[in-house]
């Protein structure tokens, strides 16, 4: 017997970019909790390929890296993060949104689900950082 | 976990993004759980998460998490707990004899059915056996203990149902043979025996394959005592004899091996083979029943014998004979081959016949003018006689099928040839070893060596002494250009060949009917009568193994021949058709030794003449003998056979010595010298009764001379007017006298010849003519 949350939900690939070799992609995604870091993860421009690993999905556009990890997170726990952009040398503002299906409903537009987005545009590439704490409310469930 | 940069404001996690990126990772979320505490409903069991638990009874548990710190109660969850009961045997043991399929039996307990039985080796674990059955299906041979357990869904019966099988090992049976390996229509005795006394077996022999086993298909009875079952097989084969004893539900079987084997049979013969002279070939000969060795025959025209190994035979023992460089004697030649092995010989194979051509060069030519226009023999037993052919188109004709000409061994034979057209050179060639080939030594038995004028040429040529007998192709060559020709080419245009075929006889067998006497002298002659003599030579006659010195003539009938230096014993005379023995002996007899030269007081007179003298005196036994040639056997007892000789002429005396058989082979020899009285002189000049002689006057007649006379050392002239004087006129050493003066008109003159031996006879009276009147020569008158 066991007592435990519950399996992930499946999830639809967001729209594809329209122009994805131009300007802004993700460079690196870091996630940490006080000197332990949770998630370390590079990606150059218009590439699959990150540090953890190759994704798959589109160069530019979508880069799904769901085979590697997972990186857990424990409820009721605060977690700082990092994000960078990168971009074509161009200089265009851009802004960041992070996500989590804490439900496992399979979609990110839940109540609380909206972990952080950007207040403002920023120009050229940059870093974002902050903190979220993952909320108490999680389904358990015993499997024997 | 999604992320979303986008060149603008974001507005939601599915937002069109034109420039910009989503990366997505996975997130495993875990409660924040400090602490679980597990119950059953009336206290706690566990703080563990996963707990493991094994209740006995249906129940039910919760959990309390510490989430967050605060406790957070779990769903209860019920536990059912079901009980499979064990099959209930139904035969809990048996016993066995042997391997079996044993008769335990289980039936399921419950609502079971039999597909729920699952059987064991072990109490608890062990191996799965067998899924299923009341029964377990498979033959066992040693005591087994069966452990069946119950199935009910995924629950398995805790207990399982044991089940003893015992076996019982029934008394071995031997099996035996005589012999492992036997020929067919031979027996063999078949054997068993048992081991312990437990079972009481009813016997039975059976064999496999059936059929040539020398058992039936039912199989016979065995016996323990007589062990024996004799069988004897009827075809070759391996046999597996199988002895099986039945003693209730208790068998016992053993098995023994037999191979029979058979004599090789011959299942196809060698074939004819045909090649060409100095070819190889070979013959084969398949046979079954796995022959291990071959004996090959041949027939050469005089019955078979074995082919061995060597000279033109190679693997003469094996199922295939090889013939290296076969000669023309072998044309006609049969072969056949037994094939054995441990169990006897196949018959023979049938007979294969080998065939050797001969094949020669065929020369050409163009030119019409230069021909053999006839060829013949003589001499031979058998001749050719092949006239006026003219030029065969081609330069080439082939006669030998029908034109031959035959001789004995060592016997000559002469060509008459007779070719036209200018100048060339001719040849005969026979082809003395039937290869095929003329160009082997002796075979060019006749050639001009230069271009000869046309005409008709008479060659002869001598058969070979030990030429076997048979035919032999010979070829005649008239060659234009080539004036040493040569017999596989014409020189130039023009020239003929023609091949004929050239028999060789062997003569028939000589023999000897008499000797000319029993005993001779060596250099001394042999005569041989018989029968047969052909080719005749000095080395084929011998006396006691030893030939003769020469041949001086021989006829068919008669030898003639010089006795050599042999011994004594048989005489026997060697042809090609055999050799004859003389009945009795012949002795050769011995030899006195030669005498010395003599010696002699030549020169000498003929009166007293010369004397020889012996050097030394006759052995014992021995005479000598004076003669007056080298070979002489003059014996004059009493003259000849002195120590001295007198001989009155010159010459060369010989002393010979004779031992009452022979005389010595040569003599002691001396030349000696008798000089005689001088003969009369003769031819006075001028002549007897001459006229017209002027003693005065030109051309006077001033001296008289005569004829020299042989050995005369002086002369003594008489010199008279009317009549001769009394004594000598005058002694001269010249054969000439010069006249002092005519005192008559008639003169008698004559004259002695005379030498150290005495004077000859007087001439007869010479006369100068009468002078009527006084003569004067006439130039002076």
């Amino acid at each position: 017997m066991s007592f435990g949350s519950t399996t992930p939900a499946t999830y639809t690939a967001p729209t594809a970019v329209s122009n994805p070799t131009t300007d802004e992609d993700l460079g690196n995604i870091t996630i940490t909790k006080g000197a332990t870091t949770i998630l370390n993860n590079t990606t150059a421009r218009n590439s699959l390929a990150g540090t953890i690993g190759t994704a798959t999905g589109t160069a530019g556009s979508y880069s799904n890296f769901t085979s590697f990890g997972p990186y857990t997170l424990l409820t009721g726990q605060a977690y700082n993060f990092s994000a960078t952009t990168v971009d074509a040398g161009n200089g265009y503002s851009s802004a960041i949104g992070i996500y989590i299906d804490y439900n496992r409903d399979g979609d990110f537009i839940d109540a609380g689900e909206t972990v952080y987005v950007s207040g403002s545009t920023t120009a050229g590439p940059h870093t974002e950082s902050g903190s979220f704490t993952v909320p108490l409310v999680l389904a358990l469930v015993m499997q024997e | 976990m999604r992320i979303v940069v986008n060149e603008g404001a974001v507005t939601g996690p599915t937002m069109s993004v034109s420039w910009g990126e989503y990366e997505e990772y996975l997130i495993n979320l875990q409660p924040d759980v400090t602490a679980y505490s597990w119950s059953d409903g009336s206290s706690s069991v566990g703080a563990t998460n996963p707990l493991s638990q094994s209740p006995t009874t249906n129940t039910s548990y919760t959990c309390t998490a510490t989430v967050n710190g605060c406790p957070v109660v779990s769903t209860t969850v019920p536990v059912t707990v079901t009980t499979v009961a064990p099959p209930t045997a139904v035969i809990s043991s048996s016993s066995q004899c042997g391997s079996a399929i044993p008769t335990v039996s289980v039936t399921p307990s419950g609502s079971g059915v039999a597909g729920d039985l699952r059987w064991y080796d072990a109490s608890s674990g062990g191996t799965l056996l067998q899924t299923g059955g009341t029964t377990y299906g498979t033959a066992i041979s040693s005591n087994t203990t069966f452990y069946v357990a119950q199935v009910s869904g995924s629950c398995e019966s805790t207990t399982r149902t044991a089940l003893t099988v015992t076996v019982v090992s029934p008394d071995a049976l031997s099996a035996s043979a005589t012999s492992t390996s036997i020929c067919q229509g031979a027996s063999i005795d078949l054997s068993t025996s048992q081991t312990g006394s437990t079972n009481s077996y009813a016997l039975t022999w059976t064999s496999s394959p059936v059929s040539g086993s020398g058992i039936g298909a039912g199989g016979t009875s065995g016996s323990l005592s007589p062990s024996v079952t004799t069988v004897t097989p009827t075809a070759p084969g391996t046999y597996i004899y199988t002895i099986t004893g039945v003693d209730g539900s208790c068998t016992a079987t053993n098995t023994v091996s037999v191979t029979v084997g058979a004599a090789p049979a011959i299942t196809t013969s060698p074939s004819n083979a045909s090649i060409v002279v100095g070819g190889n070939t070979s013959f084969t000969v398949v046979a079954r029943n796995t022959p291990t060795s071959y004996v090959w025959e041949v027939n050469t025209g005089s019955g078979w014998t074995t082919v061995t190994n060597g000279g033109v035979y190679t693997n003469a023992t094996t199922a295939t004979l090889n013939i290296t460089g076969a000669t023309f004697a072998m044309n006609g030649y049969q072969y056949r081959v037994t094939a054995s092995n441990s169990c006897g010989s196949s018959t023979v194979s049938a007979t294969a016949t080998l065939t050797v051509t001969i094949v020669y060069c065929t020369p050409s030519s163009s030119g019409t003018a230069t021909y053999i226009n006839s060829f013949s023999t003589s001499s031979g037993l058998t001749n050719i006689s092949n006239l006026t052919t003219g030029y065969t188109t081609g330069g080439y004709i082939n006669y030998s099928a029908s034109l031959s000409a035959s001789q004995y061994q060592n016997t000559a034979i002469t060509c008459n040839i007779t070719y036209v057209g200018g100048t060339a050179g001719l040849g005969i060639w026979v082809d003395w070893n039937n290869n095929g080939s003329f160009l082997d030594a002796g075979e060019n038995v006749y050639n001009t060596s230069g271009c000869v004028a046309t005409g008709t040429y008479n060659p002869s040529f001598t058969i070979p002494t030990s030429q076997p007998a048979g035919n032999y192709r010979m070829r005649v060559v008239v060659d234009y250009v080539g004036c040493t020709p040569t017999p596989c080419a014409i020189a130039g245009t023009r020239g003929e060949v023609e091949d004929y075929t050239l028999t060789v006889v062997v003569p028939p067998t000589p023999t000897i009917t008499s000797l000319g006497a029993s005993s001779g002298c060596t250099g001394s002659s042999i005569t041989i009568n018989g029968t047969n003599f052909i080719g005749i030579t000095a080395a084929n006659v011998r006396i006691g193994g030893t030939a003769v010195t020469s041949i001086t003539s021989f006829t068919s009938t008669q030898i003639i021949a010089v006795i050599g230096s042999g011994t004594t014993g048989t005489v026997s005379v060697i042809t090609g058709g055999g050799t004859a023995t003389s009945s009795g002996t012949f002795t050769i007899l011995s030899l006195p030794a030669n005498p010395a030269a003599p010696t002699s007081n030549s020169p000498q007179c003929t009166s007293p003449g010369v004397t020889l003298t012996a050097t030394g005196s006759a052995p014992g036994g021995e005479t000598w003998y004076w003669q007056t040639t080298a070979s002489g056997t003059t014996i004059n007892t009493g003259v000849n056979d002195q120590p001295t000789y007198n001989v009155t002429s010159s010459g060369t005396y010989h002393i010979r010595s004779y031992n009452g058989n022979c005389w010595s082979i040569g003599a002691g020899s001396l030349a000696v010298t008798v000089n005689t009285v001088p003969s009369a002189s003769i031819t006075p000049t001028p002549a007897n009764s001459a006229t017209g002689v002027c003693y005065a006057g030109v051309g006077a007649v001033t001296a008289v001379s005569w004829a020299a006379t042989a050995t005369a050392t002086s002369y003594d002239v008489y010199f008279g007017a009317g009549s001769l004087p009394g004594t000598v006129t005058a002694n001269v050493t010249t054969n000439s006298w010069t006249i002092r003066y005519f005192i008559s008109k008639y003169h008698i003159f004559w004259k002695v010849a005379k030498n150290a031996c005495g004077d000859a006879v007087r001439s007869t009276n010479w006369s100068l003519p009468t002078m009527l009147p006084d003569c004067y020569c006439a130039s002076n008158r």
